[in-house]
């Protein structure tokens, strides 16, 4: 794989163009990761893939080790572990719930209290995710209650 | 990630409700110990203090009191129950726990009302307070991570 890089000050925008034989596997994740910085996600629904605005997403959930990204209406499926998108969307306000979730703070509608220390979290599609123990104390630490 | 509890953490909780029964056991000892002695197992002793056979049957109670609390208070057993649901079983299986011993061992005379009416009266007084306390716990918290929640999402719309 070759890198060009072209410094021209008469640049108006950034442009990153990609030249390839193929689309392989590799090449899409990479599209998606210059994607993501755009904000942007690139998810598959029937074979067909999507470009999802990162506000659009409520919650992120692993299934066996396949992530299903959830928005208001729809179910896609991401070709990023749950790890890979933990790192790439925190910046954008997703923090991990669980071992397999991972939720998008702004979409939260209301968080309680539950038992042994959890917290139950209520997504603004009605969903409801319970924080694990340990990382119910991180979201409180995030939220600036403890 | 997930933050594993160990046997010292429950060992911990049996020696807390173990060392507040006691403690609540030895004021009613001194005070009722002489007059409850004919016919109280718990007083034998009189005022002079709790036999360790009762000491040692109280330490049984406040591993099965934690135990109960274990199968009802950790989604390990139970995923799904409102927490009111909970407590009144937990509740329900102490009382029954208790009785159980107190038929037993001869805490006090079964046919006798004054002991038991004692008994629920200390054991819904200490029951009410410990559930209001966790009620207003739990509603501070919520209310305070509401608010939080609030600010955060105020603070990144701007």
């Amino acid at each position: 794989m070759k890198i060009e890089i072209t410094v021209d000050e008469k640049a108006a925008d950034l442009k990153i163009s990609v030249t390839c034989r193929q689309l392989t596997a590799d090449v899409e994740k990479i599209l998606a990761t210059l994607r993501m910085m755009n904000h942007q996600l690139t998810a598959k629904k029937d074979d067909e893939v999507h470009l999802l605005d990162v506000a659009q997403i409520i919650y992120i959930e692993s299934v066996d080790r396949k992530c299903f990204i959830y928005t208001s209406d729809e179910v896609y499926e991401s070709e990023f572990r749950l790890y890979e998108l933990e790192q790439r969307l925190e910046e954008y306000g997703f923090f991990r719930v669980s071992k397999s979730f991972l939720i998008h703070l702004q979409n939260i509608q209301s968080l309680k209290a539950d038992i042994n220390r959890k917290i139950r979290v209520t997504m603004s599609n009605g969903e409801q995710i319970i924080a694990s123990r340990q990382y119910a104390d991180e979201l409180k630490k995030r939220l600036g209650v403890i | 990630m997930e933050e594993k509890r160990t046997i010292f953490d429950y060992m911990g909780q049996v020696f807390i409700v173990f060392g507040f029964a006691m403690l609540v056991l030895n004021v009613f000892c001194l005070v009722f110990g002489d007059s409850a002695k004919g016919f109280s197992a718990m007083f034998e002793l009189g005022s002079k203090g709790i036999p360790a056979k009762v000491s040692f049957q109280f330490l049984c109670v406040s591993v099965l009191i934690v135990g109960i609390r274990f199968v009802f208070f950790t989604d390990v057993f139970i995923k799904k129950m409102p927490i009111w649901l909970r407590m009144i079983c937990m509740l329900a299986m102490i009382v029954i726990v208790i009785a159980v011993f107190v038929i037993a061992f001869h805490w006090f005379p079964v046919n006798m009302w004054q002991p038991w009416a004692m008994f629920f009266i200390c054991f819904g007084i200490s029951f009410f307070v410990s559930y209001l306390i966790m009620i207003i716990k739990e509603k501070t918290e919520n209310k305070q991570m509401e608010e939080a929640l609030k600010r955060l999402k105020s603070g990144e719309e701007k």
